[in-house]
């Protein structure tokens, strides 16, 4: 991989997961895979909202996730892992960004590595997911924005649907959100049964976990 | 059959039967019925609604995948009661109760139904021509605080029902519990429920009761409701037991499962013309065990607490191991003579499903006896506070989760839609501590590990 190799600590936390997750999509994208390649510092998130915490030692080009918030982090970021790009997200608390304007800029760069289109992601979950065991054969995803469909797998009447505004679509398809999360808190609908959501929602968790990227 | 129950009823004056099943997660879930519904629901028994086995201990509904025994938009299974568990009940004078097994509508045993796993795995055994004999010690914590009182405080400064020094057997000890000890063996003889010891454990407030030895499914059957009986007369005096792993500070609680082996009436484990008294089978046994200890170690472990009494000199195993009479081992082999012959496996921990726990273990040996499996060198040290080049046990859930993923010998005598439901029930139960208010970090017992698990497991 260009640029950085993301190590993640022995026997992970879904947290640890999910961040170097997004890191390695950012490793993936050209421009942010130099970003990561010139970083150095240290990074601590720490969740708003319960105990969850990551620590990001980036040694230019090397990246090591693990656990916890380490006392000696040069920047610390408080913001609730759950909830951290939706339009309801609160705002993040940052730590030190004044004395590591370098490091900061760079940590906003690389930990929100850009998206495409609520259908060019669930597109991408798709391609991810539709091999596994028990999967649905066919998904159609329905914005309820504007109404357009997307209709993903096999032709015809589709196994599973689901329903959201581009914004709760894009965050469960990129890998923000979980699915059976988003559906039993309302964010989206679903038309299908127990089997296909729960599948989906295994896929779903394995996506946020930075599974596939 | 029916004719029979309804003497057995008349006999004992019973209004009410409580059918008693076990979960995966060791719960044990029933109904209460009147007289009339329960005879008129044999064979099958009640219905419950199928999501009883897809909820994880905190209430919440378990997502990620799918097995058969489920029902796309969620559906009945039923409570099938064995009639040879019909017991009238010590205290509720007019209830009676009955262990079930889990089927499905059509009254096929469910793959996940634990205690239809340990009666595949004994019958699988009896196919080698072998039967097991097991004896559980069961260990808890009692508490002089009510359930209420306990849940008031967070479960946390609770006061225990015992010295607060670290020593065990003490007999002034074991007088501070005689309220809830006795009252328990009373229960447990109107049960007849054969009991052979309590005494007071190491720990603040731990007992410890060791059941004798019997076949592996009563063996299982009466651990479950032991447990249960305990609870009901802590609840019953205004106190509080547990069976967590680790609830506190002091030593935890362990599930030692003693088992033997017996071919055509004789102590299978035992040969007299061998230098150490161990037969073939014996070696072979304890070979199979060796080499699914990573493996069955999820099902000897199964929460997140399990894990906080893996800790150096409390007593738990940590390394895969075996020895004559060490108990520091994970499996200390008694050799000596035909009479006591027998493994002690030391791994469980307090709050393991019985029956998980022991078909574990009994596939863990078939597979040693039909692979001829040897066994690698006798641990003859002190099995704490070794290096890492000692063959460690998995230290979490998802490691030993992971082991048993991989140990394809055990999924075959388990059955693959068990072990692919509880390997995906031990991640979910890992993904609900870390992202619903555990702390990764914590090196002793958490409050999230409390609030689930004190007076559920």
């Amino acid at each position: 991989m260009p640029g950085a190799d993301i190590v993640v600590e022995k026997d992970p936390t879904p947290v640890v997961l999910g961040v170097a997750g997004t890191l390695k999509r950012s490793a993936a994208n050209r421009r942010l895979a130099r970003t990561l390649g010139r970083l150095s510092g240290v990074l601590a998130l720490r969740s708003s909202v319960d105990r969850q915490a990551v620590t990001v030692r980036f040694r230019r080009g090397r990246v090591e996730v693990g656990r916890g918030a380490a006392a000696d982090a040069d920047l610390v970021i408080t913001l609730d892992f759950n909830n951290m790009s939706g339009p309801d997200a609160p705002s993040p608390k940052i730590k030190g960004a004044v004395r590591h304007p370098v490091l900061a800029l760079g940590v906003a760069r690389v930990m929100e590595p850009p998206t495409g289109t609520w259908q060019q992601e669930a597109a991408e979950f798709w391609a991810f997911a539709r091999d596994a065991e028990r999967m649905p054969r066919s998904l159609r995803v329905v914005c309820t924005d504007d109404g357009a469909e997307l209709d993903l797998g096999e032709p015809g009447e589709p196994d599973y649907e689901v329903q959201g505004s581009a914004a709760a679509l894009k965050s469960v398809f990129s890998g923000s959100s979980i699915l059976g999360e988003d559906f039993l808190a309302g964010k989206i609908k679903a038309v299908g049964n127990f089997e296909h959501a729960s599948v989906l929602t295994g896929r779903s968790i394995a996506w946020v976990m930075g599974e596939g990227r | 059959m029916n004719e029979n129950v309804e003497e057995w009823l008349d006999r004992h004056q019973i209004a009410t039967v409580r059918t008693e099943g076990a979960s995966p997660d060791g719960l044990v879930l029933g109904k209460h019925l009147s007289r009339a519904k329960f005879v008129r629901s044999l064979p099958l028994g009640p219905a419950i609604s199928d999501i009883a086995f897809a909820y994880d201990v905190g209430g919440m509904p378990q997502f990620g995948w799918w097995d058969d025994w489920r029902q796309e938009c969620l559906g009945d299974i039923h409570q099938r009661p064995d009639l040879s568990t019909l017991i009238a009940s010590p205290n509720r004078p007019g209830m009676a109760s009955c262990v079930v097994d889990f089927t499905d509508t059509g009254g096929e045993p469910l793959a996940v139904c634990p205690r239809s796993v340990l009666r595949r795995t004994v019958d699988r055994l009896g196919r080698l021509g072998l039967a097991a004999r097991v004896a559980f010690e069961i260990e808890g914590m009692a508490f002089l605080d009510s359930y209420g009182e306990a849940r008031a405080k967070g479960f946390r400064d609770l006061s225990p029902m015992g010295v607060a020094a670290p020593l065990g057997y003490l007999t002034h000890d074991a007088h501070r519990m005689t309220g809830l000890m006795d009252e328990t063996v009373r229960r447990l003889d109107g049960m007849g429920i054969a009991w052979e010891a309590w005494s007071a454990e190491a720990a603040p407030g731990q007992f410890e009761i060791n059941l004798e030895p019997t076949d592996p499914v009563t063996a299982a059957d009466q651990t479950m409701r032991v447990r249960q009986v305990l609870r009901e007369v802590a609840l019953d005096l205004g106190h509080s037991v547990t069976f967590m792993a680790r609830p506190t500070e002091g030593y935890g609680n362990g599930a030692h499962i003693h088992h033997s082996i017996v071919r055509e009436g004789s102590a299978a484990f035992y040969d007299a013309a061998t230098p150490d008294g161990r037969s073939s089978l014996m070696r072979h046994w304890i070979g199979g065990l060796m080499a699914t200890m990573p493996a069955a170690h999820s099902f000897l472990t199964p929460t997140v607490n399990s894990y906080r009494r893996m800790v150096g000199f409390a007593a738990a195993p940590l390394v895969v191991s075996w020895a004559e009479e060490n108990k520091s081992v994970a499996l200390r082999v008694i050799s000596r003579d035909p009479k006591v012959a027998r493994v002690e496996h030391r791994v469980g921990a307090g709050d393991v499903n019985p029956y998980l726990a022991l078909a574990a273990i009994l596939a863990g040996g078939i597979v040693g006896v039909e692979g001829g499996i040897e066994p690698p060198a006798e641990l003859r040290v002190v099995a704490w506070g070794l290096p890492e080049r000692f063959p460690h046990l998995p230290d979490s859930l998802q490691s030993s989760a992971d082991a048993l993923e991989q140990d394809k010998a055990m999924a075959d005598v388990l059955g693959e839609q068990l072990v692919h439901h509880w390997v995906n029930t031990r991640r979910w139960e890992w993904l609900m501590f870390n992202t619903t208010g555990g702390d990764p970090t914590a090196s002793s017992v958490t409050d999230w590990e409390l609030h689930r698990y004190f007076d559920l497991v």
